[in-house]
């Protein structure tokens, strides 16, 4: 890429000095191929090489096209994207980017083809205070654009109305009108602001035009049906007395500067009672009719949040909307509210108490215990039946042993060796340690019995049976 | 004489061949056999009527006949010469009856409770 920035600065000095050739416009035209296969983003261009050879190529395309008197061939919005791109790097600490950074800004902003302007935003919030909305238009190395504005202001619903705007006499580059007066007719709200100037550049800013409110309020208690007439901001004179089955209702509406009728983001009525520290706030509605707000203050209702005490409680209405400086905080007067000691003890009584273990919520405290419950025992049969199922379970054995004598079974064959009296031992200690397992023993204890009296059993009776078989296999022989 | 095909006649029949045929050793079986059977339905007909609880003793004896029933199965399968258990002697097939017990026995103490 550099190679061309050469070319570009080559060719300049030559192009001022007469020459003409068919090679200097074809490589004139190499621009617009350049800043096609450069980066580009939504709001930058540069090339992939860096910034010191993006500042070298544009710098000498542009001294060629001074030299050649023909616009360089590039689109309007490239130019605005390298501006910008360069714009971005002004706060660059190497000495070298520094040098490349504003000698590219300069040559943007002092050529005969395209100059990018940057519109910035001073003061975008109108009021009826100070009713100016300013902006500040300057070429890319900050110096006034010196060109006539354009502005167009644009709200849903109404018609974009059309300005040209003149430099301030004082600063070249400041530009400002007087936003209350031009939307006059709208009425205040949320403003775009397209502004575009020409050679280059169109911009959009948001602005908030205040609306200054007047209020008309009537504070009456539904018993007496007796209007108060307030004006704003004062508060009432006098102190009205409330009692809990009462309604504080307040009614006003909300005006801008044009006596145009306001509908505010939030509108609400707050009671408060200093000494108690005690607040509760109410949500005002808005009749679209009548284009009035409306605050009803049921004091039964809001009985719970004031404690149900009776003391003076200061009612305020708060204003806030994006479109006012700031909220509106109105306080109306100080009433008298008073509750019955039998309504406050009920209502008192009906609340749940809060538990507290050592100051800190009962989440904390110690928890109940948990038992395990054990399988409630059924009812027992009565003892003859269990005994008789006993007689029934035992019964067979008797029943064996007749069995066993009518077969002809005996013991004739049995050894009286020492070691088959060991054997005979050893099974009836096995079966000795089954029932004492059943009765104490644990579990672990047990298989250690068991394993040192079936080693026993295991050896004597191996010794035992194995005579047995030796003998019965010499019998049948 | 009664038809030789009652039911009565088959029975008689069979019970005159068993008692001919079977070896004493196995007769001690059977009747050992036919003494748990007895002793399980008892057990059963008391779970019938009267209820399961509780349950694990109810179960450790129940497991203890059903486990005995069948270990002696086993042994009079080994010891019966004509099932081809030729190679393992009545001897040792008594003494795995014999550790088996201990065995099965030692569990049923465990849910005995």
């Amino acid at each position: 890429m550099d190679s061309y920035g050469h070319a570009f600065a080559a060719f300049a000095p030559l192009v001022a000095a007469g020459a003409k050739d068919a090679v200097l416009a074809r490589t004139f035209e190499s621009v617009e191929d350049i800043l096609a296969q450069a980066e580009e983003t939504e709001r930058l261009l540069f090339l992939s090489t860096g910034l010191s050879s993006t500042s070298f190529v544009i710098r000498s395309a542009f001294d060629l096209a001074a030299a050649l008197n023909k616009a360089p061939p590039a689109k309007p919005a490239q130019i605005t994207k390298l501006a910008r791109y360069f714009e971005n790097n002004v706060h660059a600490s190497h000495i070298e980017d520094v040098h490349a950074t504003l000698t590219a800004l300069s040559t943007l902003s002092n050529n005969a083809f395209f100059v990018p302007l940057a519109i910035t935003p001073v003061a975008i919030r109108a009021s009826q205070q100070s009713p100016r909305v300013s902006v500040r238009v300057t070429k890319a190395n900050g110096d006034a654009a010196g060109v006539p504005l354009t502005v167009k202001l644009v709200r849903s619903a109404s018609k974009p109305v059309n300005v040209a705007l003149t430099a301030d006499a004082s600063d070249a580059s400041l530009y400002s009108f007087d936003l209350v007066e031009l939307v006059s007719a709208s009425g205040s709200g949320v403003y775009a602001l397209e502004i575009s100037a020409s050679p280059a550049g169109t911009g959009k800013q948001s602005v908030l035009c205040q609306a200054r409110p007047k209020f008309s309020v009537s504070p009456f208690p539904a018993a007496s049906s007796k209007a108060v007439d307030l004006k704003f901001p004062a508060a009432a004179s006098s102190k009205f007395s409330v009692d809990f089955l009462q309604k504080i209702i307040v009614r006003f509406s909300l005006t801008d500067a044009k006596d145009q009728p306001f509908i505010a983001h939030q509108v609400f009525a707050r009671v408060s009672n200093a000494r108690n520290d005690v607040e509760h706030f109410v949500i005002g509605e808005h009749n679209a009719q009548t284009n009035q707000y409306q605050i009803v203050l049921d004091i039964s209702a809001i009985a719970e949040a004031l404690d149900a005490a009776s003391d003076d409680y200061e009612i305020s209405i708060i204003v806030g909307d994006a479109g006012l400086a700031s909220a509106i905080n109105w306080k109306i007067g100080t009433f008298a509210i008073s509750f019955p000691d039998s309504f406050k003890a009920t209502l008192l009584a009906a609340r749940k108490p809060v538990s507290t273990v050592g100051g800190s919520r009962a989440d904390f405290a110690t928890k109940k215990e948990i038992h395990h419950i054990f399988r409630v025992p059924e009812k027992r049969p009565p003892i003859i039946v269990s005994t008789v199922f006993i007689g029934l379970v035992l019964a067979p054995a008797a029943f064996l042993l007749v069995a066993w004598g009518l077969i002809g079974a005996n013991v004739k064959n049995m050894s009286f060796h020492p070691i088959a009296h060991v054997f005979h031992a050893s099974i009836a200690g096995i079966l000795l340690i089954l029932v004492l397992f059943w009765l104490h023993l644990s579990f672990f204890t047990t298989l250690k019995y068991l394993a040192l009296v079936g080693i026993v059993a295991a050896a004597s009776g191996n010794h035992t049976l194995r005579r047995i078989a030796a003998a019965r296999e010499k019998a049948s022989q | 004489m009664s038809n030789p095909n009652s039911i009565g006649n088959v029975v008689a029949v069979l019970a005159k061949r068993y008692t001919a045929d079977t070896p004493q050793l196995i007769k001690v079986i059977d009747a050992y056999l036919v003494y748990i059977m007895l002793t399980g339905i008892a057990q059963f007909v008391y779970c019938a009527l009267v209820g399961t609880f509780p349950f694990n003793a109810f179960l450790a004896g129940f497991i203890s006949t059903i486990g005995s029933f069948v270990l002696a199965v086993g042994l009079r399968l080994q010891v019966n010469p004509k099932n081809g258990f030729e190679n393992i002697s009545r001897e040792r097939s008594f003494a795995d009856f014999l550790f088996c017990h201990v065995v099965l026995h030692f569990v049923v103490m465990n849910f005995l409770g």
